[in-house]
């Protein structure tokens, strides 16, 4: 099997699709299936686990291998799977539900321990397999079957959640672009160390058109930034406007009334977390919401320390004989 | 009841030493002094010796409880016989006490008798403070009343000609007063004793040795009598370890190389052995955000081609619980550790139970057959691991070893095991899969199948938890569960018809069987020996398997008049009138009821301490006795 042969059409599996017609996932699936073969990887070199939910039904849609596992625990399956076989090209599927509220503290880890791994979060901000409760990206109030009076609960903001965890590539793609998703996904799988990437997709069955009020095609030149490196933050259809800075606070102006003042060029790759911070704290509709790359810097992952240390151990002391073990210290023969 | 000095073999000698068929040592002090490091050195020493050995800590459950508090008791007990030895046995026959109030830890736990020999720090009756000084004197004429026999020692004061903080030395001291006391290998422990505190620096060790010497000092001077206690024959090399170590020399015997763990109380030393030896020979520990990611992190291991290992306790299983139902689903294989402790939820953490037996049986939704096995002793420890891997490879499923907290902290000499390349399972066919072979190509008699591994070309397949028919394929049609499960639950027929019967102890015919599982073995061998040299009609056997049970049970008790088992966890009182017609069974009992359809019947108490084989004679002497009651 050659890799330079492969093509879209390999890794779709011979499983009838199941999402609902019109679901966001069937354009998510659709990018990540083009993606795959500008990867140059083997096809038996990829493994796609996910956990439970709508989007975790995604491995069976894939020819490759993959793991469809329990509710929010697919990060620990692959981090031994990632651990045990660096090798291998490993892509978790979640979703707001099964990544940030059942498997909250799974991510969390992951994404600390800076896994080679690549994560994609299918934020829909509802549960939709169980049939339409509010989950924990849902807006304050949201009124659903479980919560008839309106939700109580504040918003996880999941680049924000990913940033705290010290992700170390963080990213935001949306179902309407697959070009935008593309080229996101081939960014994060060319990034070493756990790749956390937020995609905006649509339910159309419980929270139908969610995002339309500022990722739909008509509006959204005025309503969202593209964020591409050392291109300066300015968006607007008719009339450009940009990102300055006011102190701290990220404020919006005309670029034809700015004067003087440039707007902020985008920045990704640096250690502090504060400006990608700003931008993810930038919310709809007071604010454009930024899709791109929000963060990328490299720091080593878990499983090279690891065999790192592994293999210290052995230069060390030398490949150990586990006979050594059990003739050294309280062993004995009673004369 | 055994004696301080058996008539049998107890003969005065002419240099005053008394010869022992064996002798149970405690040293009990507050947590922080050393108690322990004293026990497991003359614990080893006695080993190395010769000695038939076992070796339990006492451990109180906070890491530095108030000081002179009596749940603070922290040490070791010593049980040193001529013959090997498989359990704590009964009663204290000397104690040394670093302060009067942890002796009442152990006075509540019956750890000690009349005659007792106690050597107690009398360094409280001249404390500063009153209370001190009223509390020892009044526990001195307690336990005097108690009829213990009890010897004040000046430990502090010895010790403060050596060292500032006796508290720091009073462990070695007392090593040398129990090398005069029992008449050990002087040179032996000395090197023991270097090899311990080499580390810290010549300063710190000759200061030891000191202590040492004038430990052993103070006993020849004011002890006349003395005791030995003859090495039983075996000349095999011997290796000494506790339950917790021998699980982990097994992990790497039997060639895994990941351990995936959340910390937990008893279980946890077992990956700290393993962190501290797993790198030398290409293995290392995870140490995961919590039990259900340890779990998890295995199963990624195994599905990438490596059989991982996950240890925990009680409360870990309990949230790994719905991860063992995906690896049963996906049957992937994998090998499950439980150092069990006493529960329901939080419980006793360093205490022994065998309550979890039905829960590693039936915790998991639906139905989810996996293969249970339980040690019986330190030795069985390291070998059982070594079987878990096969068993999960060839079975393609999880394993369970079912240890608990008596064989995790119990120190016992057993033959150096042999290792050689078959303990390793045969290594993974990497080789192209055959895209025309199913990933779950179910023999039809016995469940097996072969897993393709991701990387493995030709292979790729989607595992899920979800039901899947042989292609891995999610199915929905009516039937397929039935026949899914039925595969899964082949695998377990098809182990039990390789199985042997469990071998009795005793006669195969007789009165009464006492059946039990796991670390219990040792407390009901001795129990049934005695009974037997009494003329009682009584054997036993340890069930080594779970699930499946061995083949024969049932045509096996049959040919008793009584069955019974005897496990520590919890069932009714019999004579308890609250419970009448709605007994609840010990777990085992349960079990075997069930399996066999024979009334057997059952004794289990939850004391947070190993069986004492005497109260066991004096249980099971009962029993026989109201049987007999019942037939004339």
């Amino acid at each position: 099997m050659s890799t330079q042969a492969l093509t879209k059409k390999d890794f779709q599996s011979d499983q009838i699709v199941r999402w609902c017609p019109g679901c966001g996932d069937y354009a998510i699936l659709s990018a990540i299936q083009s993606t795959m073969p500008k990867l140059g990887i083997d096809k038996e070199n990829i493994v796609f686990i996910s956990g439970i939910g709508c989007s975790s039904r995604f491995p069976y849609y894939m020819d490759t291998y993959g793991f469809h596992t329990i509710h929010g625990r697919a990060p620990t399956i692959a981090t031994g799977l990632k651990t045990v076989n660096p090798d291998l090209s490993v892509w978790l599927i979640t979703g707001d539900g099964d990544g940030l509220s059942i498997g909250g503290n799974h991510l969390l880890h992951v994404l600390r321990r800076n896994m080679d791994i690549n994560i994609l979060l299918f934020n829909n901000q509802i549960y939709g397999l169980t049939k339409g409760q509010y989950s924990p990206t849902s807006e304050m109030g949201k009124k659903t079957k479980s919560s008839p009076m309106g939700s109580l609960e504040s918003p996880i903001n999941p680049i924000r959640f990913a940033l705290a965890a010290e992700a170390s590539f963080v990213a935001r793609t949306y179902d309407t672009n697959t070009r935008h998703m593309a080229e996101t996904f081939e960014k994060a799988a060319a990034h070493k160390g756990t790749s956390f990437v937020e995609i905006y997709q649509n339910c159309v069955i419980f929270n139908k058109d969610t995002f339309d009020d500022f990722y739909d095609r008509k509006v959204r030149d005025d309503h969202m930034i593209h964020l591409e490196e050392g291109e300066p933050l300015i968006f607007g259809k008719e009339e450009q406007k940009g990102v300055y800075l006011d102190g701290m606070t990220p404020v919006i102006k005309k670029l034809s009334e700015a004067g003087d003042a440039q707007p902020l060029a985008h920045k990704a790759e640096q250690i502090s977390r504060n400006y990608a911070g700003m931008l993810a704290e930038m919310e709809h509709p007071a604010m454009p919401v930024p899709v791109g790359v929000f963060r990328k810097v490299n720091r080593p992952t878990y499983e090279n320390m690891l065999h790192d240390q592994v293999a210290e151990a052995t230069a060390k002391k030398g490949e150990g004989r586990l006979e050594d073990l059990f003739t050294q210290g309280d062993t004995w023969s009673v004369d | 009841m055994n004696h301080i000095v058996s008539p049998v073999t107890a003969k005065i000698q002419k240099d005053a030493v008394t010869l022992l068929d064996e002798h149970i040592v405690e040293i009990v002090s507050d947590s922080g002094e050393g108690a322990q490091t004293a026990g497991q050195i003359f614990g080893q020493a006695s080993a190395m010796m010769g000695n038939g050995v076992w070796t339990v800590e006492i451990i109180p459950a906070e890491i530095e409880p108030p000081s002179r508090s009596v749940p603070g008791a922290s040490g070791n007990r010593i049980r040193v016989g001529a013959r090997a030895l498989h359990n704590a046995g009964d009663k204290a026959d000397v104690v040394i006490g670093f302060n009067e109030q942890v002796l009442y830890s152990r006075i509540d736990q019956g750890a000690f008798k009349k005659g007792t020999h106690i050597f107690l720090e009398n360094k409280w009756e001249n404390d500063p403070r009153e209370d001190v000084r009223n509390t020892y004197n009044e526990a001195l004429t307690d336990l005097r009343e108690r009829g213990y026999k009890v010897t004040g020692v000046p430990m502090e004061a010895c010790c403060l000609e050596y060292v500032r903080d006796a508290r720091r030395g009073k462990n070695i001291w007392v090593l040398g007063l129990l090398c005069r006391l029992y008449n050990r290998d002087k040179d032996l422990m000395r090197k023991m004793i270097t090899r311990r505190f080499q580390a810290k620096g010549e300063k710190v060790l000759n200061s030891n040795l000191q202590l040492f010497e004038s430990g052993f000092s103070w006993a020849r001077s004011n002890l006349t009598q003395t005791w030995r206690i003859p090495p039983r024959r075996d000349d095999r090399p011997h290796v000494v370890m506790n339950g917790n170590q021998a699980l982990a020399m097994g992990c790497m015997a039997a060639g895994m190389e990941i351990c995936s763990m959340y910390p937990i109380t008893p279980a946890t030393s077992v990956s700290h052995y393993l962190a501290a030896n797993f790198k030398k020979v290409g293995g290392f520990v995870h140490q995961a955000e919590d039990e259900i990611a340890a779990i998890g992190f295995a199963i990624g291991a195994s599905y990438a081609g490596k059989t991982a290992v996950t240890i925990t306790s009680g409360p870990g299983l309990a949230l790994k619980t719905e991860f063992i139902g995906l690896a049963v689903m996906a049957e992937v294989p994998l090998v499950i550790v439980d150092v069990q402790r006493g529960g329901p939820s939080t419980g006793l953490p360093t205490k022994v139970e065998q309550s979890d037996l039905l829960a590693v049986l039936h915790g998991s939704p639906g139905d989810a057959p996996k293969i249970v096995l339980a040690p019986s002793t330190i030795e069985e420890c390291f070998h059982f691991m070594i079987t878990a891997r096969r068993l999960a490879e060839e079975f393609r499923g999880p394993v369970f070893v079912l240890s608990d907290a008596n064989l995790a902290t119990g120190v016992q000499p057993f033959p150096r095991p042999r290792l050689s390349e078959d303990q390793l399972s045969p290594p993974i066919d990497q080789s192209d899969w055959d895209p025309d072979v199913a990933p779950y190509n179910w023999d039809s008699e016995s469940g097996l199948s072969r897993r393709p591994i991701p990387g493995q070309r030709g292979g790729a397949y989607v595992l899920t938890g979800l039901g899947h028919d042989r292609h891995s394929k999610v199915v929905y049609e009516s039937g397929t569960n039935q026949k899914t499960i039925a595969m899964r639950s082949k695998k377990l027929a098809a182990l039990q018809r390789t199985l042997k019967p469990p071998t009795i102890f005793g006669d195969d015919t007789g009165d009464l069987l006492v059946v039990g599982w796991g670390s219990t073995r040792g407390a009901v061998e001795e129990a049934v020996t005695r009974l037997r040299k009494q003329g009682r009609k009584i054997s036993s056997v340890n069930l080594q398997f779970l699930s499946p049970l061995q083949p024969g049970l049932t045509e096996m008790f049959r040919r008793f008049k009584k069955v019974m088992t005897i496990e520590i966890n919890y069932s009714d009182k019999k004579d308890d009138p609250a419970f009448a017609g709605a007994r609840r069974p010990a777990q085992l009992a349960m079990l075997l009821r069930a399996r066999t359809l024979i009334d057997i019947d059952f004794w289990s108490r939850v004391p947070g301490s190993p069986l004492q084989p005497g109260i066991l004679v004096d249980v099971l002497k009962h029993r026989m006795d109201e049987m007999r009651g019942a037939t004339c």
